[in-house]
């Protein structure tokens, strides 16, 4: 699927109350480009795995395995927000049959109520924070790149082995996109092919490169200041800075499961076998 | 009295800048590859909410100012020059899509937005028309100034593989 995102802006002040559809649209909330700017709403999502891979990885690649997958996120302050308040859920409703497990976990808690969907925290991830990200890096302090962060796991083995397998293709990514290549390996998204790209960053103080063109500034992944600021006129060299940097990425998670699983079946192995031994000997 | 805790003064200069230079150079149109056919648009509705002491003047009102008609940038020039814009708060609009399992209530924050139709002159007709669908907004000209584009992308999923 291609994904084109529009910008508008509300030319009035008064524009009519939203009306959400209640099939398609929990809530909608305006939010402060200020909050998203912020650092200190920078925050991670956790996904489940499970649903996202059982596709394409053998069955017994579960949950319990390997964990859940860890995304950058933003929190949400929304300024006003709206609810499908029709919807069932919004108020929370009371199931006929209450699990003994989940009236002790209530009172452990000392909560004697089911969190409405209200207090459930607004986290932006995934491919909408990627077109966010876009948007707020073409704003100052420029730096909207940095707070993204390669997805990853909370299993401790994996994120290990997908740190080191994936630290060079990382560092190669890190290097064009200081050249300004904001688009390597995807021809379909460019129409004059690709043009390295003199890359300034204001919030840098010392320039590091030097041409013809006058100073530029280190980047570095952390600091990635492509888009409209980057001094290049040329169409086509620009693209989606999240999508160019997760470009190849997956084959690493892909491998890296791999490699782990093979690990774990190897230290397991390794174990029983040093015990089996233990107790013939005793 | 309450201390108040105020918009960036740049941040307005700065986002009438990306604006202009958006509706200016509008990004690559990005054909599809051939396993995927279908495109989708979002929209990124951005708005100003004003200051308690710079309020927006009625339509009745002489300083009221009527932005409609012109080109783009002239729009967005005489839209940012307004006194209560310079002094607004930008905002940006989100979506929490509906969750389809009826007893899960969370689900993804996303922009307004879905898959173009047939009936869509363009991609952007497509955000314009799911815009109004999803949440009610209006998007003519009447309401809005239709900015430009962000950099379209091929979407993935599955761990790389395209949708």
């Amino acid at each position: 699927m291609v994904l084109c995102p529009y910008v508008f802006v509300i030319s009035k002040h008064d524009i009519a109350p939203l009306r959400l559809q209640p099939s398609e649209v929990a809530s909608a909330h305006w939010v402060s480009l200020r909050a998203l700017l912020s650092p200190s709403q920078r925050t991670v999502e956790f996904v489940d795995v499970a649903n996202r891979y059982s596709r394409d990885l053998r069955r017994w690649h579960n949950h319990f395995l390997l964990g859940e997958m860890v995304f950058a996120a933003v929190r949400l302050i929304p300024s006003e927000s709206s609810y499908s308040t029709s919807q069932s859920g919004f108020i929370p409703a009371e199931s006929k049959r209450v699990s003994a497990a989940s009236k002790l976990r209530r009172w452990w808690r000392n909560d004697p109520l089911p969190a409405p969907s209200l207090d459930v925290p607004l986290h932006l991830w995934g491919l909408t924070l990627g077109v966010m990200a876009d948007f707020l890096d073409l704003l100052p302090p420029h730096n909207a790149i940095r707070l993204w962060i390669y997805p990853t796991f909370t299993a401790y083995d994996l994120q290990f082995i997908l740190w080191v397998m994936s630290y060079r293709f990382k560092a190669r990514k890190e290097e064009l996109l200081l050249q300004g290549i904001a688009d390597m390996g995807s021809p379909i998204t460019l129409e004059d092919g690709v043009q390295a790209v003199p890359v300034r960053n204001e919030s840098f103080a010392k320039p590091q490169l030097v041409d013809a063109d006058g100073p530029h500034y280190d980047a570095g992944i952390e600091g990635l200041s492509l888009g409209r600021m980057a001094r290049q006129p040329k169409r086509g060299s620009r693209s989606d800075a999240v999508g160019s940097l997760l470009e190849g990425y997956y084959d690493y998670i892909r491998r890296s499961i791999q490699v782990t699983m093979l690990t774990r079946t190897a230290v397991a192995a390794t174990l029983l076998f040093y015990f089996i031994k233990r107790r013939r000997r005793i | 009295m309450s201390s108040k805790d105020p918009v960036p003064p740049n941040l307005i200069h700065h986002l009438r800048s990306v604006l202009i230079d958006l509706c200016e150079n509008p990004y690559p149109y990005v054909s599809n590859p051939p396993t995927t056919p279908k495109r989708a648009s979002v929209a990124l509705i951005l708005r100003i909410s004003p200051d308690y002491d710079y309020w927006p003047p009625k339509e009745a009102e002489e300083s009221y100012v009527n932005i409609q008609g012109g080109s783009v940038r002239e729009r967005l020039e005489r839209f940012f020059a307004q006194d209560w814009v310079k002094h607004g708060d930008p905002e940006v609009l989100f979506i929490k899509r509906s969750s389809r399992k009826e007893d899960k209530w969370s689900s993804h924050v996303a922009f307004p937005g879905g898959r173009r139709d047939p009936e869509d002159e363009d991609d952007r007709a497509a955000a314009v028309r799911e815009s109004c669908e999803e949440v009610g907004i209006d998007l003519s000209e009447e309401n809005a100034i239709s900015v430009g584009n962000l950099a379209q992308r091929v979407v993935t999923s599955s761990w790389g593989k395209t949708a």
